[in-house]
C-alpha cells in the first residue's frame, strides 16, 4: 500500500494558524515543507503530494520550490546531518577547510552537505549539526563536534 | 491610437499595445527568447532590450506599453553591446554543440549569436555539466545544457495544457528544466513544447537526427487527423536513393483555429502518408462498364476526409449514374476534448451537408443490403466488416488488411499528394497544398473519375466555378489565407 503522509497534531494546529495569516495559500508551501521535513527528516514524494493537495497547487510547484533550497533534502539522510555554510562570510573564513575536515574525518553515519547562508555570519565559519548551530569554528571546536557524534 | 517612433520611423499603434508585438507586426527584427504571443510576457531573458528615449537604462520591449510619443531605438550601438553581453552570459555554460544539434538552422540562440555575438570567447572557467539526454516522456528529449531557461515549456504545461509536468528546479548555475521523478511529461499536446523551445534543448524523438532543417522543403497544409483542421506546415524532401518523404508536421499559426499548436496524434499522423502502398492501376473502360452501364442498384461509400473537390466529383458522378452516395464521418468519443481535439475524426465531415451527401448510417446499411455493387472510396468500414453479398470495388490510398480479390482495387493519391479544400468543424473552409511528389506517382481521385466519364469537370478550377461555388455560396478565390467562415447550410 502507498504510504499516506499526515501532519502531526501540533503541525496541524500551526497550519490552520498559517492559513489565516496568509491570504495567498501558495505562501504556505515553505512552512509546510519544513513541517514535512521535520517530521520525516526528509521530503518524501507522499509528503510533497500532501502539500500539493492541501494547498491546491501542482505537485511540480512544490517540488520546484523545494529544489531551490539546498536545505531541503529528498532522500532519507544518514543518522547525523552536518550542514556547512558556504556563503560569503563563511567562505572567506575557511568554510572549505571545515567541509574538507568533516569529509575526511566523519564516518558513514554522518552526512555532510554544503548550504547557503544560515544567518549566523557573525560567527563565521559555522555549521549546523543536526540543526544546532556551531559557530566560530576552530580546530578544538571541530574536534569537539566529532567527539559528540562519536566518530 | 498613439504615435510612436521606432528607429526614426513613425508608427501609429493602439495605446498600451505591447511594444514587442508592435515591432513583430511591423517586421522590425527584435531578438527574444521568453516572450511568445500565446504564453504572454515573462521578462526573464532580457534579449528584447531596446533603447527608449528618456529612460536611463535599456528596457525590455516585451514589457513596455506604447504611449504617445514613445521613441524606441532597436539598433543603437549601446543596444548591440547589451545584447552581446547577454549572449556572452548565455554561453558561459552552453556546450556549443551546434554541429550535432537538431535545432541548428532554426535556433534563436544561434541566429542571435551570428547577429550580435562576441566571436572571440573570453571564458576560461570550466563549464557546469548537466544532463544531456533526459527523456521527458511523450517523445520529448531534453538537453539541459542547451537550455536558456526561458520557461516557455514550463509555462506551456502550466498555463496552456494545464498539466503542470515541467518546472524549473534548482537555482543559479544548477537551475534546469525538469519533470518530477516518476511523473513524466504526459498530455496529448506535449510535443508543442518542442516548437516553443527557441533553442535545441527540447527535441523530438521522432525527428531528431533525421534531417538537417535546411534541407527540408515546406508546404502549407491542414492536418487531416480530425475535423478541427489545425493548420500545419509539412516539411518534406527527397534525398538520394529515396522517395520524397515527409519528415515532420509543424503547427502553423492560425488564431481562429489552432493558434500556435496541434495535438501529438495529428503531429505524428504523417507517418501514414509516408507508408508505401502497392500501386493498383485503374482501367477506365473496365470501371465504366462496372459502374456506369448496367441498371442494377449501386451504392458508394466515401470517406468524409476527402477534399471538397473529391467529394464533389463523386457527388456529380453518382448523381449522373443513379448511384446512391453516402459518406459516414468517423466518430471517436474518446478523442475529443475542450480544446483542439474533436471527436469527429473525419477532416471534411462538415462538407457533407453543403454538398448534400447523406451521412445516415441506417440508410447506408439499408441501401447496402439490396445493392449489387458497393463502391468503397477509402472508407475503413468497408475495409473491415464486409457482410454484404454485393461485389465491392475498393478505391484506396493505403494497403489494408484483407485485400481479397485484388482485381477490385484501385489506388489513388492521399491528401499530401494533391491540392484541395476542407471545411472544419466550425464551418471554416481552408485550402491545403500538395507536398509529396513522387512517392508512388498515384492518380488523383479527380483524374480517375474524369477518365471514367470525360464529360465531368476536367480541372479543379472548372469544378469550382461550375459546381462547388454554387453549393458553398463562395468562389475559390474568396477563400482567405487563414480560411473563411461559411454560413451554415440552414441559415445560408
Ligand atoms: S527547455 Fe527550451 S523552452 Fe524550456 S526553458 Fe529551456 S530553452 Fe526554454
Ligand atoms: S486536433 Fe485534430 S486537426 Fe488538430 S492536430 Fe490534432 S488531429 Fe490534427
Ligand atoms: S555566510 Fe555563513 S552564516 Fe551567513
Ligand atoms: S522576450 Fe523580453 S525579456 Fe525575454
Amino acid at each position: 500500500m502507498r504510504k499516506i503522509f499526515e501532519l502531526s497534531p501540533q503541525n496541524l494546529e500551526k497550519l490552520s494558524a498559517l492559513r489565516k495569516q496568509y491570504p495567498e495559500q501558495k505562501a504556505i508551501v515553505l512552512p509546510l515543507l519544513w513541517m514535512v521535513q521535520n517530521q520525516l527528516s526528509y521530503l518524501s514524494e507522499e509528503g510533497m503530494q500532501f502539500i500539493a493537495t492541501e494547498l491546491d497547487v501542482p505537485y511540480m510547484h512544490v517540488y520546484s520550490v523545494a529544489s531551490f533550497y539546498t536545505m531541503f533534502i529528498f532522500e532519507q539522510p544518514k543518522k547525523h546531518l552536518i550542514e556547512v555554510c558556504r556563503t560569503l562570510s563563511c567562505a572567506l573564513n575557511g568554510a572549505d577547510d571545515v567541509k574538507a575536515y568533516f569529509d575526511d574525518k566523519c564516518d558513514d553515519d554522518v552526512e555532510v552537505i554544503e548550504v547557503e547562508c544560515l544567518g549566523a555570519c557573525g560567527g563565521a565559519p559555522m555549521c549546523a549539526v543536526d540543526g544546532k548551530y556551531k559557530e566560530s569554528l576552530d580546530d578544538a571546536k571541530l574536534e569537539a563536534i566529532l567527539k559528540e557524534l562519536k566518530c | 491610437m498613439v504615435n510612436i517612433s521606432v528607429d526614426n520611423q513613425k508608427i501609429e499603434v493602439e495605446e498600451n499595445a505591447l511594444l514587442i508585438k508592435v515591432l513583430q507586426d511591423n517586421d522590425v527584427e527584435i531578438s527574444h527568447f521568453c516572450y511568445h504571443e500565446a504564453l504572454g510576457v515573462d521578462g526573464n531573458c532580457r534579449m528584447c532590450m531596446v533603447e527608449i528615449e528618456g529612460a536611463k537604462r535599456p528596457q525590455i520591449a516585451c514589457n513596455t506599453l506604447c504611449k504617445e510619443g514613445l521613441k524606441v531605438h532597436t539598433k543603437s550601438p549601446n543596444i548591440l553591446k547589451v545584447k552581446q553581453e547577454i549572449l556572452e552570459l548565455e554561453l558561459i555554460n552552453h556546450p556549443v554543440d551546434c554541429p550535432v544539434c537538431d535545432q541548428a538552422g532554426e535556433c534563436s540562440l544561434q541566429n542571435y549569436y551570428m547577429d550580435f555575438g562576441l566571436y572571440g570567447s573570453r571564458h576560461s572557467v570550466e563549464k557546469t555539466k548537466k544532463a544531456k539526454h533526459v527523456d521527458l516522456g511523450s517523445n520529448v528529449m531534453l538537453d539541459q545544457e542547451r537550455c536558456v531557461l526561458c520557461a516557455r515549456c514550463t509555462r506551456f504545461t502550466q498555463n496552456i495544457s494545464k498539466s503542470n509536468e515541467l518546472f524549473i528546479i534548482g537555482r543559479g548555475d544548477q537551475a534546469r528544466v525538469s519533470s518530477a521523478p516518476n511523473k513524466p511529461l504526459n498530455n496529448p499536446y506535449a510535443m508543442n513544447v518542442i516548437d516553443l523551445c527557441p533553442v535545441g534543448a527540447l527535441t523530438s524523438k521522432d525527428f531528431r537526427f533525421q534531417q538537417r532543417v535546411w534541407f527540408l522543403d515546406s508546404v502549407e497544409s491542414i492536418c487531416h487527423g480530425c475535423s478541427k483542421g489545425c493548420n500545419i506546415t509539412i516539411d518534406h524532401n527527397t534525398t538520394k536513393f529515396d522517395n520524397d518523404r515527409i519528415h515532420r508536421y509543424r503547427p502553423r499559426r492560425n488564431m481562429a483555429i489552432n493558434s500556435y499548436f496541434m495535438c501529438d496524434e495529428g503531429r505524428l499522423s504523417f507517418h501514414k502518408e509516408n507508408k508505401k502502398s502497392r500501386h493498383f492501376p485503374f482501367n477506365a473502360s473496365t470501371l465504366r462498364t462496372l459502374m456506369c452501364t448496367d441498371e442494377s442498384k449501386k451504392v458508394m461509400l466515401a470517406n468524409a476526409s476527402l477534399s471538397v473537390e473529391n467529394l464533389s466529383i463523386l457527388k456529380l458522378f453518382c448523381d449522373k449514374y443513379s448511384i446512391e452516395l453516402f459518406s459516414l464521418p468517423i466518430v471517436d468519443e474518446t478523442f475529443g476534448d475542450d480544446w483542439l481535439r474533436n471527436s469527429v475524426r473525419s477532416a471534411n465531415a462538415s462538407a457533407l451537408e453543403f454538398l448534400e451527401i447523406s451521412s445516415s448510417y441506417e440508410a447506408f446499411l439499408k441501401a447496402a443490403q439490396t445493392s449489387k455493387l458497393l463502391i468503397n472510396i477509402n472508407h475503413p468500414l468497408l475495409f473491415e466488416n464486409i457482410e454484404s453479398h454485393a461485389k465491392i470495388m475498393h478505391f484506396t490510398t493505403h494497403d489494408f488488411e484483407d485485400m481479397g480479390d485484388m482485381r477490385n482495387i484501385v489506388s489513388f493519391a492521399s491528401y499530401s499528394h494533391e491540392n484541395g479544400t476542407l471545411i472544419n468543424s466550425d464551418n471554416i473552409i481552408q485550402k491545403f497544398s500538395k507536398s509529396l511528389h513522387n512517392i508512388h506517382s498515384e492518380n488523383t481521385l479527380h483524374h480517375i473519375f474524369t477518365q471514367i466519364d470525360n464529360t465531368l469537370y476536367k480541372t479543379q478550377e472548372t469544378l469550382w466555378s461550375g459546381y462547388i461555388s454554387k453549393q458553398l455560396g463562395l468562389g475559390f478565390s474568396d477563400i482567405q489565407k487563414m480560411g473563411t467562415k461559411l454560413k451554415g447550410v440552414n441559415n445560408a
